[in-house]
């Protein structure tokens, strides 16, 4: 008998525990990385110039999730040697002082040099010189791509930082006509800088997103309504006034891009409720045939498609069994002749919305309330367990994932301030990464 | 004892996971579970609500006349009765062959407001339940039907508590909730179109239960051709 009680006492300890335990999805190794002063000759005067593209290498690399950043300090500057740091480096001298990568940087004549070295492996390596504008907007995208460059060489993965982040940016319309609150499409860089606005409507633009890249123009498509009925546009970055992409009477909303960029999901009232439909494009972005309704419940509100990454399920919010939850449903292939049934994904916490799914299939960001907040969590299918990543007492909402899986950019929301934050989901604290005014929200990030 | 011991097991069970939930938490995941479970239930005793084997292709890809591929849920009708029926949108697209564009519509002036009140609904509902908003839209739709050359847009807002993109789709549903409303009570479908405003255009700009409240509401727009 004792062993029996003992059996559910010690089942309810392990549900008990279950739920305060955080596993963290995936950990990186983090490494110190140092990155000299810039080398100037006596003729270049615009130090700040220099501190801002060596700001930028800092952030990019010490955001990757694979190195932490060493301060400066004299006597290791004064171990470099120029013009070729190469010939004198001493790995022994770095190991000593546990830095495990240096990066040697030298502005010469207007071009920059920049040498990497790895203390472990005693390797290093010259990358072509970049030749500076003098425009900043023009030098962080260069310093931006020499990130990656590096990111990949010294950490083997690909680095997010020449990637860029669209957004929408809300305020308040300044005319009598019209909406009370106007929403645009914005771009930034990867660290928040360089923002521009991308349409101008003047109108309510929501829910961006990038299509999968084909060529130098990255393509994106938005939801866009004026007075009138929310449509689904698609537009370029060159181009960024926007066609319809897909026919239907009625509201199209919250679209979401299949990896291959062959299949546009969204919510639609055309039959009456608002609906989960799925629309197949071809190359050009043109409708193929008619959209199929994939999912509608009497009862029931459906949101936020998001696809795996095969395209062969989609993730979407419905309250068809009570409160906001995120369920999985099969999208039928042409000769399927059984409508798909969705299954309930999360379980631990009411009202959740916007998921994500991750470009490597493994995991799903999505929002959920925690004591009366909206946190960011993540569920990983292969454990099916479901992790709290954030914290803090701000609202937050729209998780966006980065091409390498392992950061996601959302927004804080409240009715006067939403701004961006970037965040590494095995490294925890999240970084503000907007600025300015208008409420930041609905990123996305480039594809690669 | 032995029956002791059984009682005395799921209890203990109980007992520890009630330390991590609190009884409304608990009630919405049992409310979840019970609908989830009894969907499975009625699905392993073949009555399916949300899939079913088709018989051939011409039913599954529908009639190649309409707009978009339908999912064939005439079976949910019985299951649901007290469910908005779906409407069609109007067959008219606004700007073209006569339909008013939707820009064009306006809000109602002074003399007209009294037909086209504002109504209000429950936090994360999309029916209409209280009796003077039901009058009012019993109103709007005895005045529509004397007045045949009038258009009319709903827009579905909601308040600030939920996600901006849930609230894009539970705008959607309340402004088509209002149009079924007024479809049943005899106003032509293809004179109303439906627009969401999610939670992006608040009336009340505080945050207490009245400014939600005010913030949860379908205000109406009308062209007269």
């Amino acid at each position: 008998m004792w062993k029996i009680v003992s059996f559910f006492v010690s089942l309810s300890c392990c549900l008990w525990s279950e739920n305060l335990e955080i596993a963290l999805p995936t950990r990186s190794v983090v490494k110190p990385l140092y990155i000299s002063r810039f080398k100037t000759d006596p003729s270049e005067s615009d130090w700040r110039f220099f501190d801002e593209l060596r700001g930028i290498l800092e952030f990019d690399l010490s955001h990757g999730g694979f190195s932490s950043i060493v301060p400066i300090r004299s006597e290791l500057e004064e171990s470099l040697q120029w013009p070729d740091p190469r010939k004198e480096f001493k790995s022994d001298r770095w190991l000593k002082e546990k830095i495990t990568y240096v990066l040697a940087v030298e502005v010469n004549q207007k071009q920059l040099a920049l040498t990497a070295f790895d203390t472990e492996k005693q390797t290093a390596k010259k990358y072509p010189a970049i030749s500076l504008s003098g425009r900043l907007e023009t030098d962080r995208r260069a310093m931006h791509r020499l990130a990656d460059a590096i990111h990949k060489d010294l950490f083997d993965v690909e680095g997010i930082a020449s990637l860029r982040i669209l957004y929408t940016q809300r305020s308040k319309n300044g005319e009598d006509t019209g909406l009370d609150y106007l929403s645009e499409i914005f771009i930034c860089d990867s660290d928040g800088a360089n923002a521009r606005q991308m349409t101008t409507e003047k109108g309510y633009c929501l829910s961006p997103g990038f299509l999968p890249k084909m060529g130098e123009d990255p393509e994106f498509i938005y939801v866009f309504n004026n007075e009138g009925q929310s449509k689904i546009y698609h537009a370029s970055l060159s181009k960024p006034k926007g066609e319809p992409l897909v026919s239907l009477r009625g509201n199209q909303a919250l679209p979401a891009i299949s990896k291959k960029g062959n299949q546009v999901a969204f919510i639609s009232d055309v039959a009456g409720r608002p609906d989960l439909f799925v629309q197949n494009l071809d190359s050009k972005r043109r409708m193929i045939g008619k959209a199929r309704q994939l999912y509608s419940s009497p009862r029931a509100t459906q949101a936020s498609p998001t696809f795996s990454p095969d395209s062969k399920q989609i993730a979407f919010v419905s309250d068809k069994d009570g409160s906001p939850r995120i369920y999985l449903i099969d999208v039928p292939g042409p000769k399927d002749t059984v409508r798909p049934r969705p299954t309930l994904l999360t379980t631990k916490n009411r009202e959740n919305t916007s998921p994500a799914w991750s470009p490597d299939g493994k995991k799903l960001a999505y929002a959920a309330k925690v004591d009366g907040v909206r946190q960011i969590w993540i569920y990983d299918f292969a454990t099916m367990q479901e992790t709290q990543l954030t914290t803090d007492p701000e609202t937050k909402e729209n998780p966006a994932w980065a091409p390498d899986s392992l950061h996601l950019v959302f927004n804080t929301e409240s009715s006067e301030n939403s701004e961006l934050y970037l965040v590494h989901i095995a490294q925890g604290e999240p970084i503000l990464l907007s600025k300015g005014p208008g409420q930041k929200r609905f990123p996305c990030w480039e594809s690669r | 004892m032995n029956r002791l011991t059984y009682l005395l097991c799921p209890l203990t069970l109980l007992f520890f996971t009630g330390c991590v939930r609190n009884s409304s938490q608990t009630w919405e995941d049992f409310k979840t579970a019970g609908r989830y479970v009894h969907r499975g239930v009625d699905a392993a005793f073949g009555k399916e609500y949300e899939s079913r084997l088709l018989t051939s292709d011409e039913e599954f890809i529908g009639p190649y006349d309409a707009e978009f591929i339908p999912l064939r849920d005439s079976d949910l009708k019985g299951a649901y009765a007290g469910a908005d029926t779906p409407l069609p949108q109007p067959k008219g697209i606004p700007g073209q062959r006569g339909v008013p564009s939707l820009s064009d519509f306006y809000a109602p002036s002074d003399d007209m407001r009294l037909y086209f009140q504002s109504v209000h609904f429950e936090t994360d509902e999309y029916a209409i339940k209280d009796k003077h908003d039901l009058e009012a839209l019993m109103h709007m739709a005895a005045y529509m039907k004397k007045n045949p050359s009038i258009y009319l847009v709903i827009e579905g807002h909601c308040d600030e508590r939920a996600s901006a993109s849930y609230n894009v789709a539970l705008g959607m549903r309340r402004a088509n909730s209002v149009r079924s409303f007024l479809v049943k009570q005899g106003v032509d479908l293809n004179r109303i179109y439906t627009v969401s405003r999610g939670k992006e255009q608040p009336l009340a700009m505080g945050h207490a239960p009245e400014d939600w409240k005010t913030n949860r509401r379908s205000e109406f727009k009308i062209y007269e051709k």
